[in-house]
């Protein structure tokens, strides 16, 4: 049963979050930011991407030390460094990326987080834990099968079993169903408000998927930029009012994406003096300077032939320049292979998916991990770990929504805009600090393209730099943050895009300046 | 759906290549009839010179691995896209470098001569094949021109040693002496001339499997060959990949012209390899670059050279070109089989793209501006 409004307010809460703020370099994860959770209670804490709500929760499970604030349980302050004293409190925490261990089984997984937990139980009784857990939950898990053999689902809900083994009081659940088709979403949905209303268990739960936390939440608190907008109960939300409360009010026109605003956060990428040729040896990019800051999409207008290309290839390693430095993270890159480059936090978009992004005669799986080979724990002494291939697959497709009907389809029978998810996929998945992408819409439809913008604006919401190289105006105005024009192998100015128009950068890209 | 389309193709690629040797056979048999030969005699005499009896098998099997190995290789580095149209060269420099360890090298215990030359003879066609390899890589020389040049280079090579300074005294025949009987590959199957390179050569075939399906050297490979510049933009080493490839392909058939020294002929002679290398090509484009698939055609190609023995034997008159010619007859059938198999199944491709296009890709836009 769900409580109505008020009965939370009413009883004592159980934690109480009280003024925390914590600030990382050039951003405020949390500022000042205040929750109460109630016994009983099924908490939905939302916000887009690097709103702070990870952070948040890290702070109460002691993962990170806030900078100020208290943390109240059960009514007196207690003091959270670490792990260890928020599950001696009963806080579980099911984070977004499995932690089970994927070479055993459920049981014997569930012995090994006791064991850290402190509670030693042998193999037997944790399988009749298992058992008992499942059945009373309708959760279906076996105890004795190995966790790489189950299904994602399976394995979310293994994760969730392993918590409350632990018999939680507070039990926080980021984005418990970003893996899980609708049904089994659903099911989950009703597992939380049996542990709610049954076991009395406090529940965080964290989630994009608004309709879903409109359907099993009492209350609900939005944060955005690390602020705290309002806590409201459940019955007055509204899908519209939640996605206004995340994102603020949509600006007239196109300004769908908020913009970066946030002073002069630190440069990441920094280009000093940088000459390439191009494809038949004519200087193509003629000493280019820029910086690519934290936080930031720079976008890079120009018309074919502009030497776009041939800048983001440099930048990217798949073209050496003749002269100049290319600084990433306080290191000249700009002799370093590809793979070095990408290794230091490089992702990179090329122009043509077809041309420079996939491998047409290998399967989706296999394209997704290309430039992981040798560093993503998709290989282990030169022998692929199919296993692991297949299931990391399986999460980016979801993940990055490829319509796909198995990653073990050639890309090539892939519409043009699921072949750029795979790249997108590939490249961003890993948030390098870097983002380099040249026309990374070109050729594909409305949703498609809104698909790769969303993304690249989200990696620079969780503080990626980005450089967005593109012939389409329109689009630099949508998702830019600042525009440079590039004419004839030269940057020709930038302006603020709050400041830029079609008009005046069109005049800059035909070599009015 | 998808399963069903799967299965057909595993079908394909096993019907084409049965069909196109049936076929070969059978247009072999319209030229022997018509140079006035009765095809089923001759047939019956191929039959039971290449699998008639055990030794006959034993025959096939020795005749088998010559061509075994470097068709492997070749499928290998085609893998990466890379035409390694010198495997000829480099079995000659394989059977030099082991034929040198045999007669000159340390005498060592336990066939440790053996392994030795056998290395040897590996390493040797490695080298031959990085020039290749290493021309492409760095300069852009197609490795089609450079490896088959190697080839004349390598055949000089072993004309002049066989007829210089390896020359036996006081003979003519341009041949080494023959290796030390414990450096040769013993026989494996007695009352045949099965000899123990048959054990290299499916080690071979199970490594070269491995690495092409189980290692992130084989997906390199196949994202090289696939698309070269997109495999240099993920930040794979297209140069290195590419001398490896050779290398390894080099490596594969410089072990035949080991195990062709120390197993069959005992020694070193001139011309000892009538074209392997040139029919492995053959074998590989026939096998469709699959492991087994290279098998079976060296196997169909090794049973028509033993056949093509005992056609000559016991029909009086009948020109042994006839096993040649069938041998290209297949190849071609295959290659057009598979031109045809591929074009529909572009075409279903096609079909199936767009009906899935239609069923994945309407759906409501994200909500972000109008």
């Amino acid at each position: 049963m769900r409580r109505g409004p008020g009965d939370v307010a009413a009883a004592r809460p159980l934690v109480s979050l009280r003024h925390v703020t914590k600030a990382y370099p050039g951003v405020l994860a949390n500022d000042d930011v205040s929750l109460d959770l109630g016994q009983g209670e099924v908490h939905g804490l939302l916000g887009e991407n690097g709103a702070g709500k990870t952070t948040l929760m890290g702070i109460l499970y002691g993962l990170h030390r806030p900078d100020a604030g208290r943390i109240l349980f059960r009514g007196s302050e207690v003091a959270i460094t670490e792990p260890r004293d928020a599950m001696a409190l009963g806080i579980g925490y099911v984070q977004q990326h499995f932690s089970l261990i994927p070479t055993l089984t459920v049981a014997e997984n569930l012995v090994l987080a006791l064991h850290f937990g402190g509670r030693r139980i042998g193999l037997r009784e944790s399988e009749s834990t298992v058992r008992e857990l499942s059945r009373r939950y309708g959760l279906d898990v076996e105890p004795g099968a190995r966790v790489d053999e189950l299904s994602v689902g399976q394995q979310q809900r293994a994760e969730l079993l392993k918590a409350l083994a632990r018999r939680p009081s507070v039990l926080i659940l980021d984005e418990p169903s970003a893996l899980l088709s609708p049904q089994e979403a659903e099911h989950l949905g009703t597992v939380i408000r049996q542990l709610a209303d049954d076991d009395g268990i406090g529940v965080i739960l964290i989630s994009h998927k608004l309709e879903e936390v409109l359907s099993v939440v009492d209350r609900i608190t939005v944060l955005r930029r690390g602020r705290l907008v309002r806590t409201l109960d459940a019955a007055e939300a509204t899908r519209g009012l939640l996605g206004e409360l995340m994102v603020g009010e949509l600006q007239a026109g196109e300004e769908a994406y908020e913009r970066a605003d946030r002073g002069e956060p630190a440069a990441v990428l920094e280009v000093s003096d940088l000459w390439v040729r191009g494809g038949r040896g004519a200087p193509a990019v003629q000493g280019v300077s820029l910086t690519l800051r934290r936080g930031e999409i720079l976008g890079i207008a120009g018309l074919e032939g502009s030497g776009q290309v041939e800048l983001v290839e440099a930048l990217a390693g798949v073209r050496t320049p003749e002269r100049g430095r290319v600084v990433l993270g306080g290191r000249d890159v700009s002799r370093l292979p590809v793979a070095e480059r990408q290794r230091l936090g490089i992702g990179h978009i090329p122009p043509d998916r077809r041309r420079d992004g996939l491998v047409p005669t290998l399967t989706v799986a296999e394209n997704l991990t290309l430039t992981t080979l040798g560093h993503g724990g998709f290989s282990r002494f030169g022998i692929l770990r199919r296993g692991a291939i297949r299931r990391h697959a399986a999460e980016l497709v979801r993940r990055f929504d490829v319509r796909v009907p198995s990653p073990d389809v050639k890309v090539s029978t892939l519409s043009g805009g699921n072949q750029q998810k795979v790249v997108v996929a590939r490249e961003l998945w890993r948030q390098p600090a870097v983002v380099l992408s040249c026309y990374p819409t070109w050729g594909l439809d409305f949703a498609a393209a809104s698909a790769v913008h969303r993304e690249l604006v989200r990696q620079r919401n969780e503080g990626a730099a980005v450089l967005l190289a593109s012939m389409d105006l329109d689009e630099l105005l949508l998702v830019a943050d600042r525009i440079a024009v590039m004419q004839g192998g030269r940057l020709m100015g930038e302006l603020p895009a709050r400041e830029a128009t079609a008009e005046r950068l069109g005049l800059m890209m035909g070599g009015a300046g | 759906m998808s399963a069903f389309r799967a299965r057909s193709g595993i079908v394909w690629s096993l019907l084409v290549p049965l069909v196109s040797v049936a076929l070969a056979l059978a247009t072999a048999g319209l030229l022997l009839v018509a140079s006035g030969t009765d095809p089923i005699t001759a047939f019956h005499s191929m039959w039971s010179a290449a699998l008639g009896s055990s030794f006959a098998i034993g025959t096939t099997i020795v005749k088998t691995m010559p061509r075994l190995l470097p068709a492997l290789g070749i499928g290998l580095a085609l893998r990466a896209g890379l035409w390694n149209i010198g495997a000829e060269g480099q079995i000659y420099v394989g059977a030099i470098a082991a034929t040198g360890v045999a007669l000159f090298g340390p005498q060592l215990p336990f066939r440790g001569t053996t392994a030795l030359a056998l290395l040897a003879g590996g390493l040797a066609g490695a080298a031959w094949g990085a020039i290749p390899g290493v021309l492409r890589a760095a300069r852009g020389i197609s490795e089609v021109i450079t490896s088959l040049m190697l080839v004349y280079v390598a055949v000089q090579l072993a004309n002049y040693l066989v007829e210089g300074p390896w020359l036996v005294p006081n003979t003519t025949f341009p041949a080494t002496e023959p290796v030390p009987p414990d450096s040769r590959l013993p026989i494996v199957w007695t009352g045949t001339l099965v000899h123990a390179g048959v054990v290299v050569s499916v080690l071979a075939v199970l490594a070269v499997w491995f690495v092409v399906a189980r290692t992130s050297f084989g997906l390199r490979l196949a994202a090289v060959g696939g698309n070269d510049r997109a495999a240099r933009v993920a930040g794979i080493s297209v140069a290195a990949t590419t001398i490896v490839a050779m290398a390894a392909s080099g490596a594969l058939a410089g072990l035949a012209g080991g195990v062709e020294v120390l197993g069959s002929r005992g020694q070193l002679i001139e011309g000892f390899s009538p074209g392997y290398g040139f029919e492995a090509i053959a074998i590989a484009l026939l096998g469709r670059l699959n492991p087994l698939g290279i098998v079976a055609a060296s196997l169909l190609f090794g049973a028509l050279d033993a056949g093509g023995a005992g056609l000559q034997t016991a029909a009086q008159g009948v020109s042994s070109s006839i096993v040649p010619v069938t041998e290209g007859l297949a190849v071609v059938y295959v290659l057009v089989g598979l031109g045809v198999v591929e074009l529909l199944s572009r075409r279903r491709r096609a079909k199936a793209a767009l009906e899935e296009a239609h069923h994945l890709d309407v759906r409501p836009v994200g909500q972000v501006a109008p």
